[in-house]
């Protein structure tokens, strides 16, 4: 089968039109080495296909960033595992072609045969202005497609080509040794010829005018945020609770077919329960991805990117890192994901290293239940009440931290390629409701994909821990006090005891230790571990749980936990994505590494601070 | 040589010369801020922030650092008779 890689410059709509075109006939590219991994999709017409791989976008076929390089090696064909294509598609934007042409003049060089895909003409001739694409045909020797991609027009047409395409080489343009000043120059006499510039953009001037003005701007964009960072959580709280729901269901109609009991519980707890666990969360890195396509489609993460800089910039980040963090508020998993819109790799390595210190929502829970069983309820000045105080000073403190690492890592180990913040703001437009669409599904099943192998086996390996070897004697005993004997005598509590010393300092008994060490499958297991050791009824409420930590806990320790649950990453999943968007696991060992290190400080400061 | 931001915001200008970092420099280039080419500050943000410049039909956002350096003359402004 034939490959074709899709090519453009950035906010040409490469990516709308890759969905309109191969739907959802599309995946990750499986590539070995290849961290950023490029989305594959197939476009069939009367039996015949043409196999697309769509390439990040560049400027030129000099790369600055680990995407472009991406770009340009394929291209080339030295790509070590990703083959040379058999021809290019290169979307060019009609409204402001002339950065396109100086991508095209690098393209045409390489020996590839070429169409041109021409899109936004609807725009063009809505202000009043004119492309010419026959005459762009005769001037460039291959065959140019005007399409409006949001709107699916002239789709058809280049589909039609993609299968039945006699390609043909370009003519020759400018010499492959052209300076980009030199390109410009060409560029700027094939527009001449070809287009009639229509009126200005002054819809996007004018909304500008607002939304990057120094006040207004803020003001705006602190709204947004706002609207963003809550629908993240309002809107996905319905569809948790449903999953929730549907996951226990199917636990009990397990529980009730499987009569063996290693068996069921292997099952209940290490297949659906920790797969579950992870699963609860799809709702809300889908709504966090839907928001970010459709700020990125319509225009305004450039804007706000370029509004936040300076701010991360006293952080060593730039502007565009601020979406994985805020992503991170909700759950790390999707915020790493997230952070591939950051072009300079290192700047997206120091901010996937941020983005396990943001407080996600599975520390919540714990914050909310050791809050409560240790903080006194009395408030400051009459009116703050201490146990809110204690909780927003846990968010602070997380994300400074995270901030302040990407700061060191980026005088250190990311020290060297400086990329200074340049962004390009496209004109406002609507985004493709389609397009966002078929974006959500591929995320979906690469989510999934992830989850059902890498985060499934660490569950099964963290149900051996606590399940096995199985208690004796527990079918007399009630459910509570079976469980509480079982976590007792199992391997993760041999664990927790042998390790206990090690977290003595720290005031943390036996069986807070192996509380934490159950944390890692996810946080928010630390409560029903805590209900089972404590052996105290959690399904409920947490009250009982609270009422006997409070009794069970002094000040001292319980912030010590706390302080410990702010940094330690303790959720394999987080460190699973984190391997995968960095193709390594150093990274996610690292981070582990660093961030660990500062949960053991943290809580042995706070310990000693208040003993 | 004036350096683009100490432009004020609506200053139109020339672009003279782009140094500094390599990458930055050319890829300021491809943008289309070459040598020669007319450019505007549009905008610029408090605390040395970033500033935006439009070029043609494209408009950028860029952090000025010593990492990159647009050297420009300033054009007389539109209606005004130069001194």
């Amino acid at each position: 089968m034939l490959t074709v890689a899709v090519v453009g410059t950035p906010n040409v709509g490469k990516s709308t039109l890759f969905n309109e075109l191969t739907g959802l006939q599309q995946r990750v590219g499986n590539f070995p080495g290849v961290t950023v991994e490029p989305i594959v999709g197939t476009v069939t017409i009367e039996k015949s296909s043409v196999s697309l791989i769509d390439l990040p976008g560049v400027y030129s076929l000099s790369a600055v960033s680990e995407d472009e390089q991406l770009t340009s090696d394929v291209l080339r064909g030295v790509h070590p595992s990703i083959p040379k294509p058999d021809a290019v598609l290169l979307v060019m934007n009609g409204r402001s072609p002339e950065k396109c042409l100086v991508l095209y003049s690098q393209i045409a060089s390489l020996g590839l045969p070429i169409i041109v895909v021409v899109t936004m003409v609807d725009s063009v001739k809505a202000a009043g202005g004119a492309f010419d694409d026959i005459g762009l045909f005769h001037l460039l020797g291959v065959n140019i497609f005007a399409v409006v991609g949001t709107k699916g027009l002239g789709i058809g047409d280049v589909k039609h080509a993609l299968v039945q395409e006699t390609w043909t080489q370009p003519l020759f343009v400018v010499d492959e040794k052209a300076t980009i000043e030199e390109r410009f120059v060409w560029a700027r006499s094939v527009i001449d010829r070809v287009v009639i510039r229509g009126a200005e953009d002054t819809k996007s001037l004018f909304i500008d005018r607002i939304l990057l003005h120094p006040v207004w701007g803020t003001v705006a964009f602190i709204l947004i945020m706002a609207v963003f960072f809550q629908s993240i959580f309002t809107w996905a709280q319905p569809l948790m609770s449903l999953i929730e729901d549907g996951i226990k269901l199917v636990q009990i109609s397990v529980s009730n077919h499987i009569s063996h009991p290693i068996l069921r519980s292997f099952v209940m707890k290490g297949l659906i329960g920790g797969v579950g666990s992870v699963i609860v969360f799809l709702p809300q890195i889908l709504i966090l991805n839907v928001l970010i396509t459709l700020l990125e489609e319509c225009g305004y993460l450039a804007r706000a990117a370029f509004l936040v800089d300076r701010a991360m910039g006293l952080f060593g980040l730039q502007g565009r890192s601020f979406i994985p963090l805020l992503g991170s508020f909700a759950c790390a998993i999707p915020g790493i994901m997230s952070a591939r819109i950051i072009p300079s790799y290192r700047d997206r390595m120091a901010t996937i290293m941020a983005t396990p210190l943001m407080t996600c929502s599975a520390r919540l829970p714990v914050y909310i239940l050791l809050i409560g069983a240790v903080i006194p309820t009395s408030t400051i000045f009459g009116f703050i009440s201490v146990q809110a105080a204690v909780m927003a000073s846990l968010y602070v403190l997380g994300a400074l931290s995270g901030l302040l690492i990407a700061l060191v890592l980026k005088r250190t180990m990311f020290r060297a390629g400086v990329v200074p913040f340049l962004i390009e703001f496209p004109p406002y437009r609507l985004p493709s409701w389609k397009s966002v669409g078929i974006t959500m599904i591929g995320r979906t099943k690469d989510f999934l994909r992830t989850a059902g192998t890498v985060i499934l086996a660490f569950s099964i390996g963290l149900w051996i821990l606590t399940e096995l070897p199985r208690a004796q004697n527990v079918e007399s005993m009630q459910r509570i006090d079976a469980e509480r004997v079982q976590i007792e005598q199992s391997y993760a509590a041999d664990i927790g005891k042998a390790i206990q010393p090690l977290f003595a300092p720290l005031g943390f008994d036996w069986r807070i230790t192996l509380g934490v060490l159950s944390s890692y499958a996810a946080r928010e297991t630390f409560i029903s571990a805590m209900g089972q050791i404590y052996a105290t009824d959690v399904s409920e409420s947490d009250l009982p749980l609270r009422d006997v930590l409070h009794n069970e806990l002094p000040l001292n320790v319980g912030l010590s936990v706390l302080a410990f649950y702010v940094y330690a990453l303790q959720c394999v999943s987080t460190m699973a994505i984190m391997k995968r968007e960095t193709g390594s696991w150093k990274w996610p060992a690292l981070s582990f590494v660093i961030t660990f290190v500062l949960a053991y400080g943290a809580s042995l400061i706070v310990y000693n601070a208040f003993g | 040589m004036t350096l683009i931001q100490s432009l004020p915001a609506g200053t139109s200008c020339t672009i003279i010369s782009i140094e500094g970092d390599i990458h930055a420099s050319r890829r300021a280039r491809e943008l289309g801020l070459i040598p020669g080419a007319e450019c505007k500050v549009v905008r610029k943000s408090p605390f040395g922030g970033p500033i935006e410049i439009s070029a043609g039909t494209t408009r950028l956002g860029i952090r000025p650092t010593d990492g990159l350096r647009i050297c420009v003359e300033v054009l007389p402004a539109k209606g005004s008779v130069a001194a």
